[in-house]
């Protein structure tokens, strides 16, 4: 094409006047006005709507999973902010009762020789901790044959499961950092279980799941 | 129901309202991503992404903004997100360009093809404005790009396809 008219009017820097007096001297851009028109008429065949059965009943599938999931993890956040409310009771609880205890010791130990009760707290600690280890053993397996599963999903289905395992994992770490400086707590290890059985719970899903 | 008050039953997480929005929007938005991706099985799954994350996004959503551009955004990013991840031999085969081989016009039956064919900002450029009828300054928001981006992208997306219309007797393309 040697005039270049109708680029320039299509860029804008010569106005429709201009354009449609220059036109009725140049077939090119004649020819090029007519194939920009004609081509008008065949953008509006690519409105038509498309064809999608089905898809809004996918959609509406992972939005209401979507939302089972958040309110599961509301409902944990919520449980986790009572717990943390429990916690102020959990220290004057048992400053309380050390004062009692004390009592109730003072009178038994006049009548009995001491009770060897440290040695009893150490071996339950040492039970959990060895059961808890075996148990991370055990999903860490689980998590070994989950990831091939995982990695043949759709990408849909794999981000849902990453994300929710990734949440798992944060409760879990937070829990573990907790029992670092407290190991004997018994409300964070109730929780580290909650979170262990949940991430077995989600890794079993995706074992059961269709790919 | 107008828009502002779909959206405010979208943040309460109310699923009926999702489905408004995916009967005002739903079409477009796979056509978009249709003819961004190439492939309407892709197509699908972006148009169920940008539901997701819409669903996880929606409080962020500003209620001055313009909540089409704020959709067409998320498609866009979740089409260029797929399609940076395909296999590169398969990237290549929706990039071809069948406006530059000689023999290549066999290739494109199509309006739909030819558009397919456009590299990928001229497409989605194109599609935006030409095809969704999106204003200039839409299409730029929607893209993150400048007005004048979306000008010269069009112009030469469109001069491309009348050159390839040129080429095709008037009845002969599907």
């Amino acid at each position: 094409m040697s005039c270049d008219k109708f680029d320039k009017f299509g860029e804008g820097t010569l106005t429709g006047q201009e354009f449609a007096r220059h036109v009725q001297d140049c077939p090119e851009c004649r020819e090029q006005a007519a194939l920009d028109a004609r081509l008008d008429r065949e953008i509006a065949a690519l409105r038509t709507p498309p064809d999608a059965v089905g898809l809004w009943k996918r959609i509406e599938t992972s939005l209401r999973y979507e939302k089972e999931a958040a309110a599961a993890a509301e409902a944990k956040r919520a449980s986790r902010g009572r717990g943390l409310s429990l916690r102020r009771w959990a220290v004057l609880v048992p400053a309380g009762a050390a004062l009692l205890a004390l009592a109730v010791l003072g009178i038994h130990m006049f009548r009995n020789p001491p009770a060897p009760s440290g040695i009893l707290t150490s071996d339950a600690l040492a039970r959990v901790e060895i059961e808890e280890k075996e148990y991370i053993e055990a999903i860490d397996v689980l998590a070994r044959q989950a990831r091939p599963k995982m990695a043949a999903m759709d990408v849909q289905m794999m981000s849902l499961y990453r994300d929710k395992l990734a949440a798992i994992d944060a409760q879990i770490d937070k829990c573990r950092e907790a029992l670092d400086s407290n190991p004997g707590n018994a409300h964070i290890r109730q929780y580290l279980l909650a979170a262990l059985q949940d991430k077995r719970q989600a890794l079993a899903d995706v074992l059961g799941s269709e790919s | 129901m107008d828009e502002a008050r779909i959206i405010e039953r979208c943040r309460a997480g109310d699923l009926g309202a999702y489905r408004q929005v995916y009967d005002r929007y739903g079409p477009p938005l796979l056509r978009t991503a249709a003819r961004i991706l190439g492939r309407p099985q892709e197509a699908e799954d972006a148009v169920q992404e940008t539901f997701l994350k819409l669903f996880r996004g929606i409080g962020a959503f500003r209620s001055g903004a313009r909540f089409s551009t704020y959709l067409f955004q998320i498609l866009h990013n979740t089409c260029m997100d797929m399609l940076r991840k395909r296999k590169p031999a398969v990237a290549d085969v929706a990039e071809m360009d069948v406006f530059g081989a000689p023999s290549s016009h066999e290739l494109a039956h199509s309006l739909a093809q030819a558009v397919d064919s456009l590299p990928v900002q001229m497409r989605a450029c194109f599609v935006l404005f030409a095809v969704e009828q999106f204003s200039l300054e839409e299409a730029a928001d929607i893209l993150g790009v400048s007005v004048g981006t979306i000008k010269a992208s069009v112009h030469r997306a469109r001069k491309k396809l009348r050159a390839w219309l040129g080429s095709c007797p008037a009845g002969e393309i599907s």
